[in-house]
């Protein structure tokens, strides 16, 4: 990954962590691994900025954490859920995100302005 | 939403605190301290729930490098790596612990303070009522809202004071009587321009407060600050 990647990684990491656990509660490494699943293995969050970020999220009030036992034993874990504002959050962030998207790639694509998917 | 912060996190399990053979643990452990060492701007109870997190988690990608392949001392090392740097990490959270929540801010000696003054205040103003009451005889004293006054509000704005200053168990106590002095300002100034002049009021009402409350509350301030501190040390070495 170069510089300039990481540094559009590590102002969209709270963004990952809302989409990840949109769709199911996880613990951190959880987290981790599933944004390194879903993205391909293209976006290696360092577990250093994830923390940080999650406990911003969490005092925010974006996401909540409770200790829970997992079911097959073993030790308790912190486990993340979305709260509903956590969601409102998630939508403002993608829509910030694809118009912003689409602006730079009208400035730098140029001659394809708006391609919809088919 | 904040108050989950004040909750203590579960206690560790032995089986857990044992996982990894101990040169590993030493190191992780050594790891975990450097990144505890930026976070002293945090409350304590936070600062043991992320170390006990950030635990878990290396303990976890060292034992998926292991079933990679690597050797133990490899494998804690590779996880440490992704990690990064431990004081870039606490100046994370201690950044986001800035940005939220102006009012968690405060230091922990005024969060108990704060805690005890509120109980303590509560106390002195229905006392005040009470002897009031008493001394004007428009209502006849009642047993029930004394003893309540006296004796039980003390002991729990005692006991708040003390948790909350879980670090050392003397700090309770002296943040209780931080608290009491604050809470009895607007009757004790009073008083003390009224001295000498002969028994009034405003004495009668401190007389209970510094009888009664004064060891009530300490007493209740360094038992539960005595437990709380106990149950801190157990966390010590999550």
């Amino acid at each position: 990954m170069g510089h300039s990647q990481r540094e559009l990684l590590k102002g969209s990491t709270p963004s990952l962590i809302l989409a990840v656990l949109a769709d199911a509660p996880r613990h951190g490494y959880g987290i981790a691994r599933e944004i390194e699943r879903r993205s391909g293995a293209a976006l290696k969050l360092g577990e250093g900025s994830l923390y940080p970020a999650l406990y911003a999220l969490e005092r925010e009030g974006l996401v909540s954490g409770n200790w829970e036992t997992p079911a097959r034993g073993g030790p308790a874990r912190k486990v993340y859920t979305i709260t509903e504002d956590g969601r409102a959050e998630l939508a403002r962030r993608t829509r910030d995100w694809q118009s912003f998207a689409a602006s730079i790639n009208r400035v730098l694509g140029g001659d394809e302005p708006d391609v919809q998917p088919i | 939403m904040y108050s989950r912060f004040e909750e203590t996190p579960p206690l560790l399990s032995e089986q857990e605190g044992q996982a990894r053979p101990s040169g590993q643990s030493e190191r992780i452990d050594d790891y975990l301290d450097h990144v505890s060492a930026g976070l002293l701007a945090l409350p304590y109870p936070q600062r043991a729930e992320i170390r006990r997190e950030l635990r878990q988690h290396i303990a976890a990608l060292a034992a998926a490098h292991e079933e990679m392949g690597s050797t133990p001392k490899a494998a804690v090392e590779a996880a440490l790596s992704r990690f990064g740097d431990p004081a870039r990490i606490a100046r994370g959270f201690v950044q986001a612990w800035h940005v939220s929540s102006p009012r968690e801010r405060m230091a922990t000696p005024w969060l108990a303070i704060r805690h005890g003054l509120r109980w303590f205040s509560g106390a002195m103003a229905l006392l005040a009522l009470e002897v009031i009451g008493l001394m004007h005889a428009f209502s006849g004293p009642s047993e029930g809202l004394f003893l309540v006054s006296l004796w039980i509000l003390p002991i729990i704005a005692g006991w708040k004071t003390g948790a909350a200053a879980p670090i050392r168990a003397g700090l309770g106590t002296f943040y209780a009587l931080a608290a009491l002095a604050f809470a009895s300002l607007p009757i004790s100034l009073p008083a003390l321009l009224y001295l000498g002049s002969g028994a009034n009021q405003l004495t009668a009402l401190l007389t209970p407060v510094f009888a009664f409350w004064m060891p009530l509350g300490c007493l209740s301030a360094s038992l539960s600050g005595t437990l709380s501190g106990k149950r801190a040390a157990r966390f010590r070495r999550v």
